[in-house]
């Protein structure tokens, strides 16, 4: 595993995109503003959404706000391609980092909870028909979880002495 | 400069800069209140700017009160941050514009709130006027806000 790990980092490290992430005092700092951004878009689209799932906003019909979703998943894309240019920018800190695993878990987690979203809710949405239970566990779970996502990646730079 | 150490040996200041965990988990707050105020009001932008114009605009006014308990979070935790390293926070050029441009963004986000979410679903040109600079505002106060520690 060591070695894999060893491997993956040096391999990532020789690439020329490394040096362009690393060779220079612009490129990580403006990939950190546009990760921020990202996150605020997701978290700010999801927060529309699944509030408006358990009951706040009454006044915008349901089958409407699922609109958002569009904005949770570019601010997503935004932040996919800037943590996978951090990753190949800076891979022997996140690769070795407990918080980074933790966050990755729980983005995958996210994930299912969002395609459980598109496979049981959405067509609940769609119908016109009221909500399901589940419906509203999976609003507070998504914002719960990408709630910790946050968290995790705020606690980076500071697990790694533990 | 005596009150900025007075602000860092007190209790708060201490235990945001010398506990184990003081000061990721006030970093962790500020970040998802950040998410909250600024993720919520670029939401109520978009939709003043054209998105999902399905929506009527004034079924959105609620979500304001989400904005706002965002900037709550964020100026406790903000505050609390600023106690653990006041002597050098003090003269960070890129806090201080950060705090005038959340200021901002959050007067203009609550003027567009005032004359327009909460009030018609006609938008007119005035009104995506004040969107279009909120959101630059709040675009800007995020980048300085990310400057602050490479500037200290």
């Amino acid at each position: 595993m060591d070695t894999l790990l060893t491997w993956v980092i040096d391999t990532l490290n020789a690439t020329t995109l490394n040096g362009l992430i690393m060779g220079n005092r612009f490129v990580f700092p403006i990939l950190e503003m546009a990760h921020f951004l990202g996150l605020c878009l997701l978290f700010g689209a999801l927060l529309v959404v699944d509030l408006r799932i358990v009951g706040a906003a009454s006044a915008i019909p349901l089958k409407r706000v699922e609109t958002y979703v569009r904005i949770a998943l570019l601010g997503f894309a935004i932040n996919l391609t800037s943590g996978l240019l951090f990753l190949v920018g800076d891979s022997d800190r996140y690769l070795v980092n407990d918080a980074f695993w933790a966050k990755m878990a729980l983005i995958l987690l996210a994930g299912l909870n969002s395609a459980y979203f598109v496979w049981r809710i959405k067509p609940q949405i769609a119908g016109g028909v009221v909500l399901s239970r589940d419906a509203h566990v999976v609003a507070w779970l998504s914002l719960a979880l990408w709630s910790c996502v946050i968290i995790l990646g705020r606690f980076i730079p500071y697990v790694e002495d533990v | 400069m005596q009150n900025l150490f007075w602000l860092e040996d007190s209790g708060i200041g201490m235990a945001v800069s010398s506990t184990a965990w003081g000061y990721p988990i006030t970093l962790s707050l500020h970040a998802i209140g950040m998410a909250t105020m600024v993720g919520v009001a670029l939401m109520l932008i978009l939709r003043v700017l054209g998105f999902a114009a399905a929506i009527p605009v004034t079924a959105m006014a609620p979500y304001w009160w989400i904005a706002l308990g965002g900037f709550v979070l964020n100026l406790l935790s903000g505050t609390a941050l600023f106690f653990g390293g006041a002597s050098d926070l003090f003269f960070n050029w890129a806090l201080r514009i950060k705090i005038v441009l959340v200021i901002a963004g959050l007067a203009l986000t609550w003027w567009l709130v005032q004359i327009c979410i909460k009030r018609a679903d006609d938008i007119t040109p005035t009104h995506q006027k004040y969107a279009g600079i909120a959101m630059a505002t709040w675009i800007a106060a995020i980048i300085s806000g990310r400057l602050i520690g490479y500037m200290s």
